[in-house]
């Protein structure tokens, strides 16, 4: 009982972090990664730097923002 | 056992709303309202949405989504359910349900409440789950795409038009907003004036000194923003600094045009993007903070449930409560908005059709609380405060000592040491006629914050929530601006190819200022209005705005019609036709009341006699050759918006008059079913 109640809690837990990274976008690098590790796995991984600056601003090319 | 629970939450609803109508007379809790809404929210989740996502869309979980078959690890990437919920909320929600439930308020506080629940439910929430749906199962079309595709060419220009004009409204009232809670209060402007140069170092944070470190970066930005308040209370008491933020209107208006040029030109990572992640940690803090607090100090309205407004003869705005109430509040209840970021960006993150109902239904649910929740903090004010604040000075009398008199006429005591006592109890030098709502919704959020929180930080409170707004509005305002800017580039590629290259500087610079010269007028002319330019601007953007929701909903009901499920059509139908009534009574008022206050041409012809016959003080004379000029235009574009919306409606109903008669109909092109190869609960 007290199990199920802790990972119920700890559910819930998880989500609030997904929650605030998906808000936040700040798990774009961890993405990509994840990404390029399952698809390209021969392909070079560009380091957080790197993809920091050259996909950073794709993230504001479209409608991202609402009123 | 969902019988059961279903029941059980359709009498909480039932009892909770019945509490609110039986108490009339005495001061209702907040908690009546949040326990109603929070009862009717899981009735549509758990029922109507589950519903309309299992017999009308036939979401299937087994279907492979665009974001896994085109997978590229950038824009489209199956994405965990929550992540995919948090970005699409912090899309959806900007300054919007904040506003529009501070002005509606004026009515009482029962039909915006009523309208935010039921709209959100049986509307807003609905356009953006199968707008949403509808792009997901199309590669992640945009709004304009699906409309060109689903309804022909006139319906995919009346929404790629229609998006460029309501852009240009919303930051234009968005800015308006903004001047009127700056204007001659150095705290405000100061702190507002000092997230610029915050967001800038951030930005340079993230880039240079630890690369995309973007929550450290964040954590950063939001103490320096929370610095920032207090030490604006430092400056108002320095008589060095305090002249130098202590501006007109006009000055103002002049630096936010000034600064949305410059965002718009400036490179995404030193301005927007940092901006863009403050206000999103401030937003996600603020929402929670305040549902707590609420939660703890449990406020009683003051406002009563239906006040004498009902009638039309508001301060704030003029109108009757129909059709003006449904124009007033847009965002909270239902946003056309919302469907420009449910198709194009979120569906490329949607992992399988399953997580529709949540991504869309839910994040809607969400927003539709924050304008509860911005209901009860404009209810909470005594009236006479919230109408001091809100109203102009013209509409109450012309002078503070008026204000209070007919203000005491209409039932709602107040008095001018009062309001000078709470003025100087936020820190500012006055509280009268602050339109706009950002000032009134600090007013009533400081009020709740330091009710829990303590009373002496009640002026850091004031400044912290006009600091989230103005963080809110002026992230909007460059992101606005940014995107208005690729739609002009784009459709001045068409004239001349080089003006559509987005990285052409000459290009850039043109189209940026086009895009700013254009809400930079309105914002100008709202700004010089003597009635606050918030009553009139307001129900342009909310006319617009449900323009918009008008286009989407008559795409998505002409994707129903063509499919399987065409005798679930009104799911989408009645919304529409509901949005199609309000919004052409509102119109047609807008343009051809009698009234000067409410409609355009005859506030025009009102202020051109009484310029006329020199009956205006010399002020208002001077100005006067603006406004008229500005309220014809206002109608021109409010005859425009009329129009696009049933250009669009008539040809959905040629849809669905040939699909009635049989007669082919445009296919509808849903791109093919493959199975998923996506293990259930793996990323989850």
């Amino acid at each position: 009982m007290r199990s199920a109640a802790f990972r119920r809690l700890r559910a819930i837990g998880t989500a609030l972090g997904d929650v605030i990274r998906g808000a936040a976008g700040t798990d774009a690098y961890a993405r990509y990664k994840e990404h390029v590790l399952r698809h390209h796995p021969h392909e070079p991984l560009l380091s957080r730097e790197e993809f920091f600056r050259r996909e950073f601003s794709a993230r504001w090319e479209g409608i991202r923002r609402c009123c | 056992m969902r019988k059961v629970l279903g029941l059980a939450l359709a009498a909480g609803a039932a009892f909770a709303l019945a509490g609110i109508a039986l108490n009339r007379g005495e001061p209702i809790n907040a908690l009546w309202i949040l326990a109603a809404a929070a009862c009717i929210y899981t009735l549509g989740y758990r029922f109507y949405a589950a519903w309309i996502a299992a017999s009308v869309l036939a979401a299937d979980g087994t279907r492979a989504t665009p974001a896994e078959r085109l997978d590229n690890g950038r824009d489209f990437v199956p994405t965990a359910r929550w992540v995919v919920f948090g970005h699409h909320f912090a899309a959806i929600a900007g300054p919007g349900p904040l506003i529009g439930p501070t002005l509606a308020a004026q009515f009482g506080y029962l039909p915006g409440t009523l309208w935010i629940l039921i709209g959100s439910v049986l509307g807003g929430c609905v356009q953006d789950m199968i707008v949403l749906f509808a792009s997901t199962r199309r590669d992640g079309r945009t709004l304009g795409q699906m409309a060109r595709d689903e309804l022909g060419p006139v319906g995919g220009f009346s929404a790629i038009v229609g998006t460029l004009a309501i852009m240009v409204i919303l930051i234009a009232v968005l800015g308006l907003v903004v001047v009127n809670a700056m204007k001659h209060s150095p705290w405000a402007t100061s702190t507002v004036f000092a997230t610029i140069p915050i967001a800038m170092l951030v930005g340079l944070y993230m880039r240079s000194l630890r690369p995309g470190r973007v929550a450290e970066a964040s954590l950063i930005g939001v103490s320096l923003l929370l610095l920032a308040v207090v030490g604006g209370g430092w400056v108002d008491h320095q008589p060095a600094l305090r002249p130098f933020f202590d501006d007109e209107g006009t000055t103002l208006a002049g630096f936010v045009i000034g600064y949305g040029f410059l965002a718009a030109i400036l490179p995404v990572w030193l301005l927007l993007a940092p901006r863009d992640y403050l206000s999103t940690f401030l937003k996600l803090g603020t929402v929670v903070l305040l549902a707590v607090a609420i939660l703890v100090m449990r406020p009683e309205l003051k406002m009563p449930a239906l006040t004498r407004f009902i009638d039309g003869t508001g301060p704030i705005f003029a109108g009757k409560l129909f059709p003006f109430v449904f124009i007033t509040i847009a965002c909270g209840a239902i946003s056309g908005f919302h469907s420009l970021v449910s198709s194009g960006t979120t569906p490329k993150l949607i992992r399988t059709e399953a997580d529709v109902r949540l991504v869309g239904y839910g994040s809607m649910l969400l927003e539709s609380l924050v304008a509860i929740m911005a209901m009860i903090a404009a209810a909470l004010l005594d009236p006479g405060v919230y109408f001091a604040i809100n109203s102009p000075l013209a509409a109450l009398g012309g002078s503070p000592d008026a204000a209070v008199a007919t203000l005491a006429g209409w039932g709602f005591p107040v008095t001018v040491p009062q309001m000078n006592a709470l003025a100087s109890q936020v820190g500012e030098v006055t509280l009268f006629a602050r339109t706009g709502g950002a000032p009134s919704l600090a007013v009533g959020m400081a009020s709740i914050l330091s009710g829990v929180f303590g009373s002496t930080l009640i002026a850091i409170w004031y400044h912290f929530a006009i600091m989230f707004e103005a963080v809110f509005i002026l992230t909007t305002l460059d992101a606005g601006t940014r995107v208005g800017r690729f739609m002009l580039q784009d459709a001045l590629g068409h004239v001349w190819r080089p003006l559509g290259r987005t990285s052409w500087y000459p290009s850039v610079i043109l189209s940026s200022a086009l895009v700013v010269a254009a809400w930079g007028y309105f914002l100008y002319v709202g700004v010089i209005d003597p009635y606050g330019g918030i009553n009139i601007l307001w129900p342009l953007f909310g006319i617009s705005n449900q323009m918009l929701a008008g286009i989407a909903l008559a795409v998505v009901t002409a994707i129903l019609l063509k499919g399987k499920s065409a005798r679930h059509a009104w799911i989408t139908g009645l919304p529409l036709a509901w949005l199609a009534l309000v919004t052409t009574t509102a119109a047609w008022e807008k343009l051809f009341s009698a009234n000067p206050k409410i409609g355009f041409f005859a506030g025009a012809s009102d202020l051109a006699a009484k310029l006329a016959a020199g009956v205006l003080p010399p002020e208002k004379a001077a100005v006067a050759g603006k406004l008229i000029f500005n309220q014809r235009l206002d109608a021109a574009l409010t005859a425009f918006f009329l129009f696009v919306l049933w250009a669009v409606i008539v040809d959905m109903l040629r849809i669905a008059w040939r699909r009635a008669s049989g007669s082919p109909v445009p296919a509808s092109p849903e791109s093919a079913y493959e199975r998923t190869r996506l293990v259930e609960g793996a990323n989850a």
